[in-house]
């Protein structure tokens, strides 16, 4: 999920003009933080408001709950100090009294979600969200707003932002020492009345045959075959053609328009779901070939599904934020160009803060769900994101929507990479960074441009 | 002296995206004369400045300085070729070593052969794009500074100087092929290099004479008046006595009476026999010191001639009004 | 471990982080090339001499690595060099062209690239584990205590050593104090000096000695002549020294070479106390304050060395020092004689923090017990740091001769980029900082700069991380983690952005800090130490942060070109 983080770092590194060394750290703090709520007898001073592993007494539960009130009104307070907390920023007039009440009923319900919601991973990565949103433009206020006030070089940003992250990881280190740790998660969520197990793989199995595609979705527990259907080269033809067909149509259908479903994200949609229902309505099941000309086999779980979902989610708010809101707009003008957005009466340094809080956000459930894909929680582990994502924030022309595209390059580069050449998983990251130097090598005036 | 041009533009051209800057603009610029060129904001003038200069790659049309063409001119050089063909070949080499042990295990003969076969490969790439760039006509040189070692000098119109240098180092590093300026000769001939540096210096006071700079001259460059810089900027020019010094304006932003030190300091240069191309938007100035004239308006020429002849021109006048 | 042992390794761990942030100082404070790469080119370095030093088959069957020549140590470190500047040269060639964020990030990436190559390959360097048996040069023969002629030549040739460099510094001492017209003629300076040379000066250049301002404005490029007597006279005086040495540690194994080393060790003792008074030119009140200040941070520190419990001394350890930077900070606003000189008086509570840690910490415990004799064994061991004492006679150990090599080291470098800084070449890189089209407009291509630029301060990478191979004489892939360049910028900003000689000091700085902190670590609890570690990073990272806001330039700041040409 190397998009949630870029998307924060690159909206810092266009709008604020950070070149945030410390974003990864910042996702490791996320991951942390979600180790409050997911297992609170596990961190250190508030083992002893806990029993057993992860039910918090109450001393523990009010610690929580009190943490969620005071980050989420943090978290307003840095779009804006007092004014914020009393609803300035909100599309709408309202009394300052009643956007307060609503602001402190949203914090008592991320508290109550955090304390109550114990050992739930969800509201661990709610809170943690929140908390780093809170968290995450402490940094520009105290340090790169003050440093960028001197107007200093970007160099110099890019070695305070270094220094930053050293705070950031060594702090989380005095707090939670050095050894692994690890999420608890249940594998079994009831839904609608069914268990669901979240944690086991399924085997997505594709084999190329001479007559055509067949996918194969099977359960390794129960051995039980989900889905199976054979796609006949007619039909992938026409699923394609449908996609683009559909593509083409969503994107004639809003070009030159600019509403939040834009040409190109509608035509993008209108194809996918084209694909997906032509091939629903054009499969037929059929055996497993025993010699396919090419297999390959995805292992995918439900809790990996439901990462996707939840990234797609967020980006969509994201989305939905930067193209329908007043503070989008300001948003995307500050990215354009700081000194001219300025000119215009955008209050940068607000709209600045409002990023970081984004970014925050964004680092936070980040943070959290590297945590469970991962399995563990290392210091490190931030930093060993922080270069993939920073070679897709390039690769995406520190852009917010670049950097979305650019994260999936990476991601398939590094995935890909280290199965098609015969290489370890040593060389993950490394990877995302011989992209990164081919583009470079090939097209420098591609991405400065 | 001879009479051939110092310089001739041919049909300049240069596109940003699109927008056209310069669009088909041709003059020259005669030896041993000053030539303004003229135009109101936005005409062209120092993106036309920066394709002589060669800061910038000309979309098209050619420009000859001293008959040979300026692309000719900055052509990599053979210490450039071989850097980078070295590079690429030491590069794949160790490609080539990866590569033979992931097919043929860890032997040394394997790792050896890779390295050699490696090296070899990454010879031919770099030769292979080189001539492959070479058919395709389109690939055009930026490399500025081999246009100045063949003596065409420019200066910025936002003066460059070294800000944390001193007005002496400023000048200092304005002569080209010192020896100093080798790492191995600063090190191992430093007595050479110590004779070399002490008549630099000799030279440098002399400009620093000149452009009566002492007081200011261990003075950080960063703390001088703007037109103290375009002063310093001058005494670089002079210290590398080229054949073509390129001026963007000169004089802009500067006091009457140092712009009037600044213009006897050029008109005595151009009288020693260096020719000048010259910037300038205050009019009075260039009308009073270029022997011709160049007026370009949106990115295209407009008039050529003498002063008087160009005071007259009704387009001219029309434009500047206008603009 | 004798304390003297830990502030030699202080020294040499300094050492050779100077050739480190010497090399970051010529790319980025010479070139402004923002290098975030640098352990790379260390961790090249390290290896390249590592593998061809090594002997073929060290530690069995289960250690794989290639090459292992068991070449001579002087091979390695050169081809280290070579290596680590030619890879250097390579690298920048594609990056270097890119804005500055991205050379960082993308050198960044090559340098983390690198760090994963020695971890995935076991066939290169025994992968992610350790590679052992790097031996150092000649530590078989250590410790050598004078009873055959190869120690006696040794132990000659680092006294020597040793003593040519002290009298090098306390020449550079005086011609400070001349510069700051604060030089006493015949004052303590002059006659330590007066020793220290042992008449050398009478054979060589006796005119120089009194007048040391000297003129050379016009040789700017040249050490000036009277550096080069000073320095003939230096070498000569040693080498009078090692001679002496060599002839009274023959004829007494024991006496001989515990006077010399006494003698020894006590010229370096006056000689350090001489550059402190030179540098803070304090008077009486501001010793006696620093040294006020110096003892109420090592008290503060008290509840930890006499307190088991965490919950007990932890806040009390903490609210001692709350109090006492509270009092710092008040001092520092509201006393004219310490908002002065800031820098000055936080260096020197430092050193007085040190020094109450070196002499009376260290005798406490043997004086409590009212053991007299212990007491004053240790002081004297201390003092004489030369020689260990823990065998039947006086020996030099090898750490000994450790701090000789890369002290030599060291300076040789200094003072080749010192030439190289200062020759036109210099100038030009510090074109290229300031303003590359410029360059690119007078005719010289940036471009070959630049490339230059990198391979030097990654040859001088390269260097240090062969010096770090044979200093540990153990490499693990962990040990090139980015925080080595974090630490290198630490450096180079603490002491002086292109500032050569300010990469020492700051190098210096860095590790008595980290010296404090490792000895301080070892009264924490053991569950806590690892906490502890990461907390003093966080301190580092602060400071850092502080002083890049308020001191952008480092402590020693950049050496202004108009004092150079002064000289």
């Amino acid at each position: 999920m190397v998009a949630l983080g870029a998307i924060g770092l690159s909206m810092v590194y266009s709008i604020a003009e950070v070149p945030n060394f410390a974003h990864g750290d910042l996702l490791t703090l996320g991951a942390y933080m979600a180790l409050l709520v997911n297992k609170p007898g596990n961190v250190p001073l508030l083992d002893t408001l806990t029993t057993g592993g992860q039910s918090a007494t109450m001393g523990g539960t009010a610690v929580l709950f009190a943490l969620g009130v005071v980050a989420t009104l943090g978290a307003i307070y840095m779009l804006g100090g007092v004014e914020a907390l009393l609803g300035s920023f909100w599309p709408v007039d309202v009394p300052g009294g009643a956007a307060l009440a609503v602001h402190v009923g949203l914090g008592a319900a991320v508290g109550a979600i955090a304390s109550l919601g114990v050992p739930s991973i969800i509201a661990a990565m709610l809170f943690s969200g929140i908390v780093v949103a809170a968290l995450g433009p402490l940094q520009e206020r105290y340090v790169f707003g003050k440093f960028r006030a001197k107007d200093i070089s970007l160099a110099m940003m890019l070695v305070v932002s270094l220094a930053v992250a050293f705070v950031l990881r060594f702090t989380i280190q005095t707090v939670f020492g050095s050894t692994t740790r690890s999420y608890s998660l249940q594998p079994e969520v009831e839904v609608f009345g069914n268990s669901i197990n979240m944690v086991v793989v399924k085997f997505f199995d594709f084999y190329v045959t001479g007559g055509g595609f067949l996918l194969n979705v099977s359960d390794p527990v129960s051995e039980a075959v989900l889905f199976n259907g054979v796609f006949s080269w007619v039909s992938i033809l026409l699923m394609f053609v449908a996609a683009a067909a559909a593509g083409y149509a969503g994107y004639r259908y809003r070009r030159g328009t600019r509403a939040i479903l834009g040409p190109y994200l509608l035509g993008t949609i209108a194809g996918i779901l084209a694909f997906a229902v032509i091939g629903f309505l054009t499969n037929s099941p059929g055996p497993v070939p025993q010699s396919p000309i090419h297999s390959t086999r995805v292992r995918l779980s439900v809790l990996n599904g439901a990462i996707i979902v939840l990234a797609l989610g967020m980006m969509g708010l994201l989305h939905t934020l930067l193209r329908a809101t007043k503070v989008g707009k300001a948003m995307r003008a500050t990215s354009d160009n700081r000194d001219l957005a300025e000119i215009r009466g955008i209050d940068v340094d607000q709209v600045t803060m409002g990023v970081w809080v984004i970014a925050g956000l964004f680092a936070g459930v980040g943070g959290a769900t590297l945590g469970v894909l991962f399995g563990t929680l290392k210091i490190t582990m931030g930093f060993f994101i922080l270069l993939p994502m920073f070679a897709a924030v390039i690769l995406g022309g520190i852009t917010i929507y670049g950097a979305l595209v650019g994260s999936y390059i990476v991601g398939l580069a590094m995935e890909i990479g280290i199965f098609a050449l015969p290489l370890g998983a040593t060389y993950r990251t490394p990877m995302a960074f011989v992209v990164l130097i081919l583009v470079l090598l090939l097209k420098p005036e591609g991405i400065t441009g | 002296m001879s009479d051939a041009p110092i310089l001739e533009v041919e049909n300049l051209q240069k596109k940003f995206g699109g927008i056209t800057a310069v669009d088909g603009v041709s003059f020259t610029l005669e030896t041993g004369k000053i030539t303004g060129l003229i135009g109101p904001n936005g005409a062209g003038k120092t993106t036309t400045f920066n394709l002589i200069s060669g800061f910038y790659k000309p979309t098209g049309g050619t420009i000859r300085f001293n008959g040979t063409d300026t692309q000719e001119i900055m052509r990599p050089s053979s210490a450039e070729r071989s850097i980078w063909t070295g590079a690429s070949a030491s590069s794949i080499g160790i490609l080539g070593i990866g590569a033979g042990r992931v097919l043929f295990g860890a032997s040394p003969s394997v790792l050896a052969g890779g390295a050699v076969v490696g090296a070899g490969a990454g010879i031919g790439l770099y030769l292979g794009q080189g001539a492959y760039r070479n058919r395709s006509e389109g690939t055009k040189h930026s490399r500025p500074f081999q246009l100045a070692q063949q003596g065409m000098i420019r200066t910025f119109q936002i003066t460059r100087e070294l800000t944390e240098m001193t007005v002496l180092e400023n000048l200092l590093l304005a002569p080209q092929g010192q020896m100093g300026e080798n790492i191995v000769n600063a090190v191992v001939r430093r007595d050479a290099v110590a004779e070399d540096e002490r008549q630099l210096r000799e030279q440098t006071e002399e400009v620093i004479d000149l452009l009566e700079l002492n007081h200011l001259r261990d003075e950080e460059a960063g703390n001088l008046s703007g037109g103290q810089r375009k002063l310093l900027e001058l005494g670089r020019v002079l210290m590398l006595e080229p054949d073509l010094v390129l001026l963007d304006e000169p004089v802009a932003g500067v006091n009457p009476s140092l712009t009037d030190r600044i213009m006897d300091a050029i008109t005595s240069m151009r009288d020693e026999g260096y020719s000048f191309c010259i910037v300038e938007h205050e009019m009075d100035v260039i009308m009073e010191i270029s022997d011709r004239i160049v007026a370009m308006a949106e990115g295209k020429k407009m008039a050529e001639g003498p002063p008087e002849e160009i005071q007259e021109n009704q387009q001219v006048l029309e434009s500047y009004l206008g603009g | 471990m004798a304390t003297a042992d830990i502030l030699v390794s202080l020294v040499v761990l300094a050492m050779f982080y100077s050739i480190l942030s010497l090399g970051m100082n010529i790319k980025y404070g010479h070139t402004g090339l923002l290098d975030f790469g640098h352990v790379g080119f260390y961790l090249i370095g390290a290896y390249t001499a590592a593998l061809l030093v090594i002997p073929a088959d060290v530690g069995g069957p289960s250690t794989v690595y290639l090459f292992g020549l068991d070449l001579p140590w002087v091979v390695g470190v050169l081809a280290a060099m070579v290596v680590a500047g030619i890879v250097g040269a390579i690298v920048a060639l594609p990056t270097i062209r890119l804005r500055e964020d991205y050379l960082a990030i993308t050198v960044l990436g090559v340098a983390t690239i690198f760090q994963r190559i020695i971890q995935a390959e076991t066939w290169l360097a025994n992968g992610p584990d350790a590679l052992r048996g790097i031996t150092p040069p000649l530590i078989d023969k250590f410790p050598v205590d004078g009873q055959s002629t190869l120690g006696l030549v040794l132990i000659a040739l680092i006294c020597g050593t040793v003593w040519v460099l002290t009298t090098l510094g306390l020449g550079r001492i005086r011609e400070t104090l001349a510069e700051a017209d604060r030089s006493v003629v015949g004052g303590a300076t002059d006659t330590l000096y007066a020793i220290g040379l042992l008449g050398t000066e009478r054979v060589l250049g006796t005119e120089r000695m009194g007048d040391s301002t000297g003129e050379n404005v016009s040789e700017p490029t040249t050490i000036g002549s009277e550096a080069t007597t000073q320095f003939r006279m230096s070498v000569l005086a040693g080498g009078i020294v090692a001679v002496a040495t060599a002839i009274l540690a023959g004829i007494s194994t024991r006496g001989g070479l515990l006077a010399v080393g006494t003698i020894i060790s006590v010229y370096t003792w006056l000689v350090l106390l001489a550059g402190i008074n030179s540098y803070a030119n304090f008077d009486g009140m501001d010793y006696v304050a620093t040294l006020a200040l110096g003892t109420g941070y090592m008290l503060a520190l008290a509840p930890m060395y006499y307190l088991d419990s965490l919950i007990i001394w932890l806040p009390l350890t903490l609210g001692a020092f709350a109090a006492v930077i509270g009092g710092t900070v008040y001092l520092r606003r509201n006393w004219s004689r310490f908002s002065a000189r800031p820098f000055r008086y936080g260096l020197f509570i430092g050193v007085w923090f040190g020094a109450i840690w070196y002499f009376p910490i260290q005798v406490l415990t043997p004086l409590l017990d009212g053991n007299l004799m212990s007491a004053a064994t240790t002081v004297f061991n201390n003092v004489v740091w030369m020689l260990s004492f823990s065998g039947q006679t006086p020996q030099v150990g090898y750490s000994r001769f450790t701090l000789f090599l890369f002290g030599s080291i060291l300076l040789v470098v200094l003072y080749l980029m010192e030439l190289i800084v200062e020759s036109p070449f210099g100038r030009v890189l510090r074109a290229v900082r300031n303003d590359e089209r410029v360059v690119n407009s007078l005719g010289k291509d940036p471009f070959l700069y630049k490339i230059q630029s990198m391979a030097l301060g990654s040859a001088l990478g390269g260097l240090a991380g062969a010096l770090a191979a044979m200093y540990f004489q153990v490499l693990v892939f962990t040990m090139f983690a980015p925080r080595v360049t974090f630490i290198a910028l630490l450096i180079m900003f603490l002491g002086g952005v292109g500032n050569n000689r300010a990469m020492i000091v700051g190098a210096f700085l860095f590790w008595a800090f980290q010296t404090a902190t490792t000895e301080l670590a070892g009264f924490v609890a053991t569950d806590l130490r690892t906490n502890f570690q990461a907390f003093r990073f966080v301190l580092m990272g602060l400071l850092f942060l502080l002083i890049l806001y308020y001191r952008p330039q480092g402590l020693m700041g950049e050496r202004s070109r108009a004092e150079v040409s002064e000289q």
